[in-house]
C-alpha cells in the first residue's frame, strides 16, 4: 500500500495519563477487498489530544484486519466491532463491511481526481479561467464533461492516443518525459500513472449513465488543536456516492492550508503544526470541498489558568476557546472606557459631560446593566439602526435618492423603535410591493436599475444567508458547491418583481407583474423557483411565491438566516465577525468560534429575533466590556475577542459626537441646522458633505459593501486643516464660548470639560500643564482651539476603544 | 444642466416644432404669490412669468372673483384681486390674455384669515410667532425652512396642511413640528398623491410649539392651514348623479363641528344625517340639470368653510355607493351593465369583483378613476369569463410624457364574442390596501367610440411661422376605424392640414432609445400661418369616423400642456381652445422690469427675417435720452437712464436707414438710487 | 515621546514621499521600476458621450434624419477629415491617432464610465479599481505629490479605488477655472501658521501617547506615515508650485481657454511636470449628456471647449519636449445615436465611438477602425475597451496580466482576460 502510517515523533513528555480514546471515522464503511483508513486519538488528564493511530492495539473479528497500523481492511461482507486500546483505554468503532463494489474504471471518479490532486487544475494553470497552453480544465474538476471533452476531444484528438496509450500527452507531459511548463507532476509508473495508463488502454470511455457521483465529502478530524509545534495529524477523508457506496478518498483529494505558516499538509494529507495560530486545511475534488479549522497552540495548556467570570452564555463560548487556545482575556474596562464605548454603540455619539459625570461617580454595582436599559430605550438607538441597515439594504440606491432611500431608512426607524422581531421585518420585505417614497420597505428590491430576478437573488443570498453565489451566475462556483442551476433557481423566486415606472414627477415603485420567468442562460428554458440545497417550489397560479420564500428564509430549520444575521450584528458591537467577511459563508471559511456563532443563533432565533435582546445580551456580556488594552498573551489575538478590538468611528459618529463637544451645530445639504448627521439615512449625492464622505459615508450605496475604515491621505488633511474641524472650533456662541464667558470656571476646569465630554476622561497632569503652557504667549480663545483640534485628532477620538 | 444624477429614461414630450428660432410670443406665468386669497377681501398679487407685458385681461372662473391689473411688464404682473364673501372655496383658473397669447393659471380661494410669511424665519430658535387658526403664505428657495411659533393647550388636536403641488406649485415640501429644544415630535414629506405633507396632531402638554416647513430641494410656494379645523380626507362616494339623491359620507378628522354641506357654488345644499368627529354623512340632492364634470364638496362649521373642498364628478350615469364588495367572482354582486361604481379596497392584495351581463357583440368600456380625484389607489382592472378565465386586463396606460393627465387611472375596452355573465375586478397595482384607496368605477355598455384630445389649445405664432397642432385619438370600446381630424375657427389666412389618425397605437422613444406604446394615436396637424390678422381666434377640433355606415364626429375636449396651465393635472373649469396670431416682429428689445438711473441699462437686441443685419437706433419713449446707436452685429447696448423714480418708460427701435418703429420693448419702472 | 519641531519635520519629510503607501509597498515599487516609470497619461474624459457624427468621424452622406449640422473640413493629414468646429484639432491631425471603431454593450452612463475608466463592467457586489488607482498601487509616487490626480474631482464610485483601499482614490484637485484657485486642504486654516501647528500637534503626540497602550494593530504608526504624507504634500514647494495655475502666463490660459476642460488641461502639464502619474480631467458629470438641442451646444460651448484645450495641450507638452513621455487621451463613456431625436438632439449609442490618442510613442496623423456611413456600426478593425486599457498598462511599464484577488476571492486581471495591448498605438 502506498501511504505508510508515518510514526508521529512525540517531542514532549507523556507523563500525563490518557482519559480519553476516540476513532474516525465514527462508523467505519467499506467494500470488501478494499480499505479504510483510521484515525485514533488519545486525550490526557489535562486536555490534550494527540494522534496515536500507530501505537494503539487493536482487535478485530479474523476476517478484519487493520494493516501497517492506519488501514482496515476486509476479505467478505459483514459487521463487526473494532476495537482499539492505548495506555489502558479502549474505544470501539462499528465496521460495516459492505459486498465489493463493482470496480470498472471511472472517469468522473478515478481520473478527474488526479489531476486535482496532481495540482493541475488550479487557478493559475489549467484550472484558470483561460486554461494554459490551449489546454483548459474545470477548476479543480468543479465539471468533468469539461475535462473529458478537454482531454479527448479537444486540440483534435491529439492528447490522446487510445492505439498507443503510452505515448498519450496526458500521460508523457505530466510525466514529464516531455517538455511540460508545469514540470514533472507524477512519475512514469506511479499509480497516478497506471490509472490512466489503464483508462487509455479501455479507450478512454466516459462514464456510463447511471454510474455513482459523489454525493458528499467528508474529513475528520471535524476540527483539531495542535499542542505543541511540529506534532502531526493525519487527516482522514471518506466520500459517499449516491448509490449508497463509500470511497477512501485520503489520497486521492488536493489538500491546501489556509495558511501554511501556521500548519502545512503534504499531499495524502499529513498536516503539521508549524507555529501558534489558526488556520483551516481545504481537501477539495470533483468541484466538492471541506475544512478542518486548526488550532496550533506552542506550549502544553496553562497550569495555572486563572478562572475568569461569565456574564452569560457568550462568555462561556468565548472564554472556553480562549482557554483552548492558552490566551488570557484582558481585565474588565473601567468605568469611563465602558461608558464611552456603550455609548457610541447604542446612541451613536460619546456621552455629554452630565452623563459622564453621573454615570462615573454613581456606586451602584449595577450600574453598567442598568446604563444598558437606558440606553435601550433612547430614540436615537432607531437611528443608528436605522444607519446600519440602510448601508446593509442600499437604501437610497442611487435613483430612489433622498426621497425614496429617505421613506427607506424612516421605514427602518421605526420598525427599531417598535422592536420588530427581525425575521417578521424581513418576511415583509420578501413580499413588499409599492412605491418607494410611499411605502418606504418596496426600497428592498430597488437595487439595480431595472429591478430584476438575478440581482434580486443576489441581494437576498447576499444579505439574509450570508453568501456570496454571484460568481456561479456564469459558471459553476470553483469550490463551492453552487451551481448555476442553484444561481438561477434561486432568481426565480423574483421572475414577477419588477419596476413600475410610475411618471409622478419621475418616481417608482415594485409591483408583481402579472407573469414573469427567469431563462436558464445555457439551456433558455424557464427555471422553476427552487431553494438553495433544497427542493423546487412552482408559483401556484394567483399567489406570489416570495410568500413561500419568506417562510423557508426565516424558518428555525434554514441553516444559513439566524447565524448571517447574528454573526452581521455581533460585528457592530465586536468589530469582526465570527465568520469574516460577513457575506462570505461558506465551507472554506469557516467560523472562528462555531459554538459562539451557534449559541447566539438558537439564542437570536428562541428569542422571537428580537433585536433588542440580542443587543442587550451582547453588550451585557463580559466579553463585550473586556477592555482593549492586550496583555501578553492574547497581544497578537484579533480573531477570538481575547480583548475588545479597536476601531474607527463612522463618519456620523464623529460628525454628531464634535457638534455636541463643541455646541456649534454642522450643516448638510437638503437638511435643516441642527440635525445631527445619524438621523439622516441618505444625504444629497450631488451636494456631499465634505467630511461624511472622505470618511466611508457612501449616499450612493450602489455597491453591496461595508463601510472602509482604512485611512487616507485625503481623511488626515481634512482633519488637520479642513473647514470641518476649523468651523467646530471656532464657531461662536458654543460651548467653548459660553465656559470662557463663565468666570466661575478656570482654565484647567476648561481643560477637564473638554477632555472629559470628547475622550469621556479626565486629563493627565502631563496634559494639562502641556494644554495651558502656551496660554501667556497667545489669546486664551486660541490655546483651547488648539487643545480641541488636538483632542479631535487624537487616536483616542477617532478610535473605539 | 441636466439634473446632475439623470439616470431616468424618459420620453420627452412632443413640444412644438417651430422651425424658426423665433421664441414663442405666448405669455407664460411660473408662479402667483400670494397664490390665493381669502374670499371677501382683496389682497395685491404678483404673477412671475414671461412676456406678460400688455396685459389686457385677467378673468376667474366662476363667479365672485374680480382681477385689476395694476402695472404689468416683461416678467411681472402686480394684480389687485377681490373675492367676493360668497365666492366659492376651492381652487379656480383664471385665463390671462395679451396681444400675443392667452395663458390659464389656477389660484386658490380660501376661507381663512391669510397673512404671509415674514422671512428669516429660518432658525427654529427664532421663529416667526402666528395666531391660529390662520392660512400663511408662504415661499421655500433653496436651504430655506420657514418656522412659526404657535401655543396649543394640553390634550389639543390641530391640523397643520402644506398644500403646494394642489394649487400648481412645484415645490416638494416637507413638515414637522418641533417641541421648544428644537426635537422633531412629528415629521412627514408626502401624504397627498402628488406629495404635500398633512399632520394632525395632539399636544400632550400645553406650551409654545414651532412649526417648520421645508424642502429638499426648495423652488416654490406653498399655503400652510393651521389650527383646530374640521379636515376630509375621504368623500365617499365621489359622484352624484344629476336629478338624483345621493348619500355622500366623509371621513377625516373634528368633523363633529360641523353644521352645514353643499355641492358647488350652492348647487345642492346637502342635509347632515349624522356626525361624529371622524365621520360624517349628509343626502344632497343634485339638481337635473346640474353641469356634469368636475366639482367640488363643501363643509363649514359655524360660518367658517372647511379649508381645501374635496373633489366630487356630477355624472350623467347611476352611482352606486360598494359598502359590502365580494372579495371573490364566484360571489361577485350583480350591476347594471352601464353604473358607477364608489368603493375603497380597504384589505391588501383584494379585488372587488362585480358581475354583469352580456350578449355576444356588446362592447363595454370600463374607467377606473382615483389619481384623477386626489387618492392613492393605482387601479388595475380585470375582466373574466363565465368560467373565470382572465379575458383582459389594464395597468398603467401608456403614457408618453409626464403632463398626461391619465398616468395611473387606467381605460379597458372589451368586446364580447361570448354570452352569459362576465365579471369585472378592481384592484391596486401593487396589492396595496387602505382606507385613502377610494375608485371610481365606470362600467358602460355603450358602441365602439374615440376619444379626441387637443393638446395645443393655448398655442400662439406670429404670422408667416410654420407648427403643429397635437392632438391625441383614443380608442375606445373596440373603435378600429381611421379617424380624420380637422380644426375650425381660424382666422382667414391660417390653414392647417387635415390628417387622420390610424387605428394603431403611436409609439414614443424616450432618452434611452427604449420605444413605449402609447395610448392611442398621436396626430400632428400642420399649420402654416399667412398675413393673418393678428388676434386671439376660439378654436375647435372636430373629427370624425364611420364605422359601418354609421358616422361619429367629435368635439375634441381641450386638454392643456402641464406647463402651460398652472402646473397642475386634470381638467380646467373653463375648457376653451384659443389661438393665437401674433405680428412678427423683425426686432426684440429684451428689457428688466426695473432700472437705477445710476447703472446704465442692459438692452439684449435680437433680429430677425428683413431685419437681420440693420444697424438700429434705440429711442427712449416716456424719458429724455438720446438715442443710442446699435451697430448691424452688437446683440446688446449699454443705455444711460435719466428721469425720477417711479416712472414707466419704454424703448423703441428705428431702423437706422429708413426711420422705420421695427420694435418697442416692455415697460421698464425706474427706481430711486 | 519629543515634540515634533520645524527641523526634524523637514528631515521626515525626504522620506515623507513613500508614505502615500506603506514603506513594504514602496520598496517593492522601488525594485520594479523598469520601462515607462517615466510616462504618465492626461484623460480628457467628456463624460456624457461624445458623439462621433459630430466630431472625429464625419458621416457628410449619411440620411438626412442622421446628418450632422456641421459640415467635415480637411486637416493636416490627406484624406482625413473632422467637424468644421474643431479647426485647431484639424490643423494638429498629424500629431495623433483617431480610433473610430471603439465598441462595448452598455449605452448606459454609470456602467459605462465603470467600464472605460476600469476596463471592467462593475457587477453588483464588485466596483473594479480605476486604472489611475491601478498605476497609483503598481507604481506608487513619483515625490510627495499624489500618483493619481481628479480634476475638478471623482465623478462618482465609478472613478475610484473600487476594492482596492483608500489611499488609492484620486486626489480631488478641484476646478482651476475660479478667481482665487485653491486646493481644498491643502493651506493651513486661517490664522494658523506653522508654528501653532507644531504646537497643536505637540498636543497631538501627547493625547496619542496615552492611547499607545490599547493598540495592538500599530494603528497610532499606520495613521502617523499619512499624517507625515499630509505635511509633505502641505509643506511640499514643489506641490505649491504645482498648483499655482497662476503664474501661467494669461496668453497660455486663453490659448487653453477659460473653461474647467481648458484650465485642467494646463493644471494637468503642470502636474505632470512635477511629478504626477495619472490624470483625469472632466467639465462636470454628464455634460456631454446631449439629449435635446445638441448642435447648439456643441458648436457653441462644447466643441470650442474641447479644441482648443486639447491642442493647447499637446502643443504645450511638445514644445516643453514632454509630448515623448505624456499619453494624452479623449473619449467619452460611450458615442451618440446616428439618428437625430424628436428634441434636436442625440442619444446612448455604444456600439461604434471615436477615440484620440496622441504622445508616448502614439503614432502621428493616422485614423483606425471604420464606421458605415451612418456612423453607426463598426465595419472595420473593432477595438474593445479591455485592449485599450491594456494599451496604458503596457507603455507604463505594468503587467497587464497581472491578477488582483477580488472580495469574492475571483482572480481578476488588470485588463480582462484575453486583452492584448494595440500594436497601432506603438510607433
Amino acid at each position: 500500500m502506498r501511504y505508510l502510517a508515518v510514526i508521529s515523533l512525540l517531542t514532549f513528555s507523556a507523563s500525563a495519563k490518557t482519559v480519553d480514546l476516540k476513532i474516525y471515522p465514527p462508523e467505519v464503511r467499506l467494500h470488501a477487498g478494499e480499505g479504510q483508513k483510521i484515525l485514533v486519538i488519545a486525550t490526557d488528564e489535562e486536555g490534550v489530544s494527540r494522534e496515536v493511530t500507530a501505537e494503539a492495539a487493536y482487535t478485530t473479528p479474523a476476517y478484519l484486519q487493520v494493516e501497517a497500523k492506519r488501514t482496515v481492511k476486509a476479505a467478505q461482507p459483514g459487521n463487526a466491532k473494532l476495537k482499539a486500546t492505548f495506555d489502558g483505554i479502549s474505544a470501539e468503532v462499528t465496521v460495516e463491511v459492505m459486498k465489493p463494489r463493482p470496480h470498472e474504471l471511472s472517469f468522473i471518479n478515478d481520473i478527474v481526481p488526479i489531476f486535482t490532486r496532481a495540482d493541475c487544475a488550479n487557478s493559475n494553470c489549467h484550472g484558470s479561467v483561460r486554461g494554459q497552453k490551449g489546454f483548459k480544465l474545470s477548476l479543480f474538476g468543479s465539471d468533468p464533461d469539461v475535462d473529458y471533452d478537454a482531454i479527448t476531444k479537444k486540440a483534435d484528438g491529439k492528447r490522446i492516443d487510445t492505439a498507443n496509450p503510452a505515448n498519450s500527452l496526458v500521460l508523457r507531459k505530466p510525466a514529464f518525459q516531455e517538455p511540460h511548463g508545469g514540470g514533472q507532476r507524477f512519475k512514469a509508473g506511479s499509480e497516478d500513472y497506471n490509472l490512466i495508463l489503464d483508462w487509455l488502454k479501455r479507450g478512454a470511455p466516459y462514464d456510463a449513465p447511471g454510474q455513482a457521483s459523489l454525493r458528499s465529502l467528508t474529513v475528520y478530524p471535524p476540527n483539531w488543536r495542535m499542542v505543541g509545534t511540529g506534532t502531526n495529524v493525519q487527516l482522514i477523508a471518506v466520500g459517499e456516492y449516491n448509490d449508497g457506496s463509500v470511497r477512501d478518498l485520503t489520497g486521492a483529494v488536493a489538500y491546501s492550508s489556509n495558511i501554511a505558516a501556521i500548519a502545512s499538509v503534504k499531499p495524502g494529507g499529513l498536516v503539521t503544526a508549524e507555529q501558534s495560530g489558526e488556520t483551516a486545511i481545504m481537501a477539495r475534488t470533483l468541484g466538492r470541498a471541506a475544512a478542518v479549522p486548526i488550532l496550533v497552540v506552542k506550549d502544553r495548556p496553562m497550569k495555572n489558568y486563572p478562572a475568569v467570570a461569565e456574564n452569560n452564555f457568550i462568555d462561556k463560548h468565548v472564554f472556553a476557546k480562549l482557554r483552548q487556545a492558552n490566551v488570557i482575556p484582558s481585565p474588565l474596562s473601567t468605568d469611563e472606557e465602558f461608558i464611552r464605548r456603550v455609548y457610541l454603540d447604542t446612541v451613536g455619539t460619546a456621552p455629554t459631560l452630565e452623563e459622564a459625570r453621573a454615570f462615573l461617580e454613581s456606586k451602584d454595582p449595577q450600574k453598567r446593566s442598568k446604563l444598558i436599559d437606558q440606553l435601550l430605550e433612547r430614540p436615537e438607538r432607531a437611528d443608528l439602526w436605522s444607519m446600519r441597515l440602510s448601508d446593509m439594504y442600499r437604501a437610497g440606491y442611487n435613483e430612489a435618492g433622498q426621497k425614496g432611500g429617505g421613506a427607506y431608512g424612516r421605514f427602518f426607524r421605526d420598525q427599531v423603535r417598535k422592536d420588530v422581531p427581525y425575521d417578521v421585518m424581513v418576511r415583509n420585505m420578501l413580499v413588499s410591493q409599492g412605491r418607494h417614497d410611499f411605502e418606504g420597505i418596496s426600497n428592498f428590491y430597488f437595487v439595480s436599475r431595472e429591478i430584476t430576478p438575478e440581482e434580486s437573488g443576489v441581494n437576498v443570498t447576499q444579505l439574509l444567508l450570508g453568501m456570496q453565489i454571484e460568481c456561479a451566475r456564469c459558471h459553476n462556483h470553483p469550490f463551492e458547491k453552487w451551481k448555476q442551476d442553484d444561481f438561477y433557481g434561486f432568481a426565480a423566486f423574483f421572475a414577477r418583481v419588477s419596476r413600475k415606472d410610475m411618471y409622478l414627477n419621475n418616481h417608482n415603485g415594485t409591483y408583481l407583474k402579472e407573469s414573469g420567468e427567469v431563462l436558464h442562460p445555457k439551456t433558455n428554458k424557464p427555471v422553476t423557483p427552487k431553494y438553495l440545497d433544497g427542493d423546487f417550489e412552482p408559483e401556484a397560479p394567483g399567489t406570489d411565491v416570495r410568500e413561500k420564500l419568506a417562510k423557508w428564509v426565516t424558518s428555525p430549520t434554514n441553516p444559513y438566516f439566524a447565524r448571517a444575521t447574528v454573526n452581521r450584528f455581533w460585528k457592530y458591537f465586536l468589530g469582526r465577525g465570527i465568520v469574516e467577511q460577513v457575506d462570505d459563508f461558506r465551507v472554506t471559511n469557516p467560523p472562528s468560534n462555531e459554538a459562539l456563532l451557534d449559541a447566539l443563533a438558537k439564542e437570536f432565533a428562541n428569542g422571537s429575533y428580537s433585536i433588542k435582546r440580542l443587543e442587550r445580551a451582547i453588550l451585557n456580556s463580559r466579553t463585550y466590556q473586556l477592555s482593549s488594552v492586550p496583555n501578553e498573551s492574547n497581544r497578537n489575538d484579533q480573531v477570538n475577542y481575547s480583548h475588545f478590538l479597536v476601531r474607527r468611528l463612522m463618519a456620523e459618529q464623529l460628525a454628531d459626537t464634535m457638534t455636541q463637544v463643541t455646541g456649534v451645530p454642522m450643516k448638510f445639504a437638503t437638511q435643516p441646522l441642527g440635525k445631527r448627521a445619524m438621523s439622516i439615512p441618505v444625504l444629497n449625492f450631488g451636494k456631499p458633505h465634505y467630511m461624511m464622505k472622505v470618511f466611508g459615508r457612501n449616499d450612493l450605496r450602489e455597491v453591496i459593501c461595508e463601510r472602509d475604515t482604512k485611512p487616507s491621505v485625503a481623511q488626515v488633511m481634512h482633519l488637520v486643516s479642513g473647514d470641518t474641524i476649523q468651523q467646530q472650533i471656532t464657531g461662536k456662541d458654543g460651548n467653548l464660548d459660553k465656559w470662557l464667558a463663565d468666570s466661575s470656571l478656570t482654565d484647567r476646569q476648561i481643560v477637564e470639560r473638554i477632555y472629559l465630554s470628547a475622550l469621556t476622561r479626565m486629563p493627565a497632569e502631563d496634559e494639562i500643564t502641556a494644554a495651558l503652557a502656551p496660554l501667556k504667549a497667545a489669546a486664551r480663545r486660541q490655546t483651547f482651539e488648539d487643545l480641541l483640534w488636538a483632542v479631535f485628532n487624537s487616536k483616542e477620538f477617532l478610535f473605539h476603544h | 444642466m441636466p439634473k446632475l444624477y439623470l439616470l431616468f429614461c424618459f420620453a420627452l414630450g412632443l413640444t412644438a416644432a417651430v422651425d424658426s428660432d423665433l421664441p414663442s410670443p405666448a405669455p407664460s406665468v411660473r408662479a402667483a404669490f400670494p397664490p390665493g386669497v381669502q374670499r371677501g377681501t382683496s389682497t395685491e398679487v404678483e404673477l412671475s412669468g414671461a412676456n406678460l407685458h400688455d396685459v389686457r385681461s385677467v378673468a376667474f372662473a366662476g363667479r365672485g372673483v374680480t382681477a385689476e391689473v395694476l402695472a404689468a411688464f416683461a416678467s411681472k404682473i402686480k394684480l389687485r384681486i377681490t373675492a367676493a364673501p360668497d365666492a366659492e372655496v376651492g381652487r379656480r383658473d383664471y385665463r390671462l390674455t395679451t396681444q400675443r397669447g392667452v395663458y390659464v393659471g389656477v389660484f386658490d380661494i380660501g376661507a381663512l384669515p391669510e397673512i404671509v410669511e415674514a422671512e428669516n424665519n429660518d432658525d427654529w430658535r427664532k421663529p416667526q410667532a402666528i395666531a391660529l387658526p390662520i392660512l400663511v403664505n408662504g415661499n421655500i428657495g433653496s436651504e430655506d425652512w420657514d418656522h412659526f411659533r404657535i401655543r396649543a393647550e394640553a390634550g389639543q388636536k390641530m391640523v397643520f396642511d402644506v398644500s403646494a403641488t394642489r394649487h400648481g406649485s412645484r415645490l416638494d415640501a416637507d413638515l414637522a413640528i418641533l417641541d421648544a429644544r428644537g426635537e422633531e415630535l412629528a415629521w412627514v414629506d408626502d401624504t397627498t398623491i402628488l406629495g404635500d405633507p398633512h399632520i394632525e396632531f395632539t399636544f400632550e402638554k400645553a406650551g409654545d410649539y414651532v412649526v417648520r416647513v421645508g424642502s429638499l430641494n426648495g423652488g416654490g410656494n406653498y399655503r400652510l392651514s393651521a389650527g383646530v379645523l374640521p379636515y376630509v380626507h375621504r368623500t365617499l362616494p365621489a359622484g352624484a348623479e344629476a336629478g338624483k339623491t345621493t348619500e355622500i359620507t366623509f371621513t377625516g378628522t373634528l368633523l363633529d363641528t360641523v353644521d352645514e354641506a353643499w355641492i358647488g357654488d350652492r348647487l345642492a345644499k346637502g342635509e347632515i344625517l349624522s356626525k361624529s368627529a371622524n365621520k360624517l354623512r349628509a343626502r344632497f340632492t343634485v339638481p337635473r340639470d346640474a353641469p356634469v364634470g368636475r366639482n367640488l364638496v363643501h363643509l363649514s362649521a359655524k360660518g367658517r368653510e372647511v379649508a381645501l373642498p374635496t373633489e366630487i364628478r356630477i355624472s350623467d350615469l347611476p352611482e352606486i355607493t360598494v359598502t359590502k364588495p365580494s372579495l371573490d367572482w364566484r360571489t361577485a354582486a350583480n350591476v347594471p351593465s352601464t353604473a358607477v361604481l364608489n368603493g375603497v379596497i380597504e384589505q391588501p392584495k383584494a379585488s372587488h369583483y362585480f358581475r354583469f351581463d352580456a350578449q355576444p357583440g356588446d362592447t363595454f368600456l370600463f374607467r377606473a378613476e382615483s389619481m384623477k380625484l386626489g387618492y392613492h389607489l393605482d387601479p388595475t382592472i380585470t375582466v373574466f369569463d363565465a368560467e373565470g378565465k382572465k379575458v383582459a386586463f389594464a395597468d398603467d396606460p401608456g403614457v408618453d410624457d409626464r403632463a398626461d393627465e391619465y398616468q395611473l387611472d387606467p381605460d379597458l375596452s372589451l368586446r364580447c364574442d361570448k354570452p352569459g355573465p362576465y365579471y369585472v375586478a378592481i384592484r391596486d397595482g401593487m396589492y396595496r390596501g387602505g382606507d385613502q384607496l377610494l375608485y371610481r368605477l365606470t362600467v358602460k355598455k355603450q358602441e365602439p367610440d374615440f376619444i379626441l384630445e387637443m393638446r395645443d389649445s393655448l398655442k400662439s405664432l406670429y404670422a408667416g411661422q410654420q407648427d403643429t397642432f397635437q392632438v391625441r385619438v383614443r380608442r375606445r370600446a373596440g373603435w378600429t376605424e381611421p379617424v380624420e381630424v380637422w380644426m375650425e375657427g381660424l382666422p382667414q389666412g391660417t390653414v392647417v392640414e387635415r390628417q387622420t389618425a390610424e387605428p394603431k397605437d403611436s409609439i414614443v422613444k424616450d432618452t434611452c432609445g427604449v420605444e413605449r406604446v402609447v395610448d392611442g394615436t398621436i396626430v400632428l396637424l400642420p399649420v402654416r400661418v399667412g398675413a393673418s390678422e393678428p388676434g386671439v381666434y376660439d378654436v375647435r377640433v372636430k373629427a370624425r369616423g364611420v364605422r359601418n355606415g354609421r358616422t361619429v364626429e367629435h368635439d375634441a375636449i381641450v386638454r392643456y400642456n402641464l406647463a402651460a396651465a398652472g402646473h397642475v393635472y386634470g381638467p380646467m373649469q373653463v375648457e376653451r381652445a384659443q389661438f393665437t396670431v401674433a405680428a412678427p416682429p423683425s426686432v426684440l428689445l429684451t428689457v428688466p422690469d426695473t432700472a437705477k438711473p445710476s447703472e446704465p441699462l442692459k438692452i439684449g437686441v435680437k433680429r430677425y427675417g428683413s431685419a437681420k443685419d440693420t444697424a438700429l437706433l434705440l429711442r427712449v419713449k416716456g424719458a429724455s435720452a438720446a438715442p443710442v446707436p446699435v451697430p448691424a452685429a452688437a446683440k446688446e447696448a449699454s443705455v444711460p437712464v435719466a428721469g425720477h423714480a417711479g416712472t414707466t418708460i419704454r424703448f423703441e427701435a428705428v431702423s437706422e436707414k429708413d426711420g422705420r418703429v421695427l420694435a418697442e420693448s416692455a415697460p421698464v419702472l425706474l427706481q430711486g438710487k | 515621546m519629543q515634540a515634533f519641531d520645524r527641523r526634524s519635520f523637514i528631515k521626515l519629510g525626504s522620506i515623507a514621499a513613500f508614505n502615500w503607501l506603506t514603506l513594504g509597498d514602496a520598496l517593492q515599487a522601488q525594485a520594479e521600476t523598469k520601462k515607462g516609470d517615466d510616462i504618465s497619461v492626461i484623460h480628457l474624459f467628456l463624460t456624457g458621450g461624445m458623439s462621433q457624427m459630430d466630431t472625429f468621424d464625419p458621416k457628410p452622406n449619411s440620411k438626412p434624419e442622421f446628418r450632422s449640422k456641421f459640415s467635415p473640413i480637411r486637416t493636416s493629414v490627406p484624406g482625413v477629415h473632422v467637424t468644421e468646429h474643431l479647426p485647431r484639432s484639424a490643423k494638429l491631425a498629424h500629431k495623433y491617432t483617431i480610433i473610430r471603431s471603439m465598441t462595448h454593450k452598455t449605452p448606459v452612463h454609470v456602467p459605462a464610465c465603470g467600464l472605460i475608466l476600469s476596463g471592467h463592467l462593475p457587477l453588483s457586489s464588485i466596483t473594479h479599481p480605476a486604472v489611475g488607482s491601478v498605476v497609483a498601487k503598481e507604481l506608487g509616487p513619483r515625490n510627495e505629490l499624489p500618483a493619481f490626480v481628479s480634476v475638478p474631482g471623482s465623478t462618482g464610485y465609478w472613478e475610484s479605488a473600487g476594492y482596492l483601499e483608500p489611499r488609492f482614490n484620486p486626489f480631488d484637485a478641484g476646478n482651476p477655472n475660479v478667481a482665487k484657485y485653491q486646493v481644498r486642504d491643502l493651506d493651513l486654516p486661517l490664522g494658523v501658521d506653522w508654528a501653532r501647528m507644531d504646537r497643536r500637534r505637540s498636543l497631538l503626540a501627547l493625547a496619542d501617547d496615552k492611547f499607545r497602550r490599547y493598540d495592538s494593530q500599530n494603528l497610532i504608526e499606520n495613521m502617523n506615515s499619512y499624517y507625515q504624507t499630509a505635511f509633505g504634500l502641505m509643506q511640499s514647494e514643489r506641490a505649491k508650485k504645482a498648483f499655482l495655475i497662476g503664474e501661467e502666463s494669461e496668453k497660455l490660459r486663453d490659448h487653453y481657454g477659460r473653461t474647467s476642460l481648458g484650465q485642467g488641461a494646463l493644471l494637468a502639464r503642470r502636474l505632470v511636470e512635477a511629478g504626477v502619474r495619472y490624470i483625469t480631467i472632466t467639465r462636470g458629470f454628464n455634460t456631454w449628456d446631449h439629449h435635446a438641442n445638441i448642435f447648439p451646444s456643441l458648436s457653441d460651448t462644447f466643441l470650442p471647449e474641447l479644441d482648443a484645450a486639447f491642442t493647447a495641450l499637446v502643443e504645450d507638452l511638445e514644445s516643453r519636449g514632454m509630448l515623448q513621455k505624456t499619453l494624452v487621451i479623449v473619449t467619452g463613456e460611450f458615442g451618440r445615436t446616428p439618428e437625430i431625436n424628436n428634441q434636436a438632439g442625440r442619444d446612448h449609442w455604444a456600439n461604434a465611438f471615436s477615440l484620440v490618442m496622441a504622445g508616448a510613442g502614439v503614432p502621428g496623423g493616422q485614423v483606425y477602425g471604420e464606421t458605415d456611413e451612418n456612423g453607426a456600426y463598426v465595419t472595420k478593425d473593432p477595438v474593445e475597451i479591455p485592449d485599450f486599457t491594456a494599451t496604458i498598462f503596457d507603455k507604463l511599464g505594468i503587467d497587464f496580466r497581472k491578477e488582483y484577488r477580488n472580495p469574492l476571492g475571483r482572480p481578476t486581471k488588470l485588463s480582462a482576460d484575453g486583452a492584448n495591448p494595440l500594436k497601432f498605438l506603438y510607433s
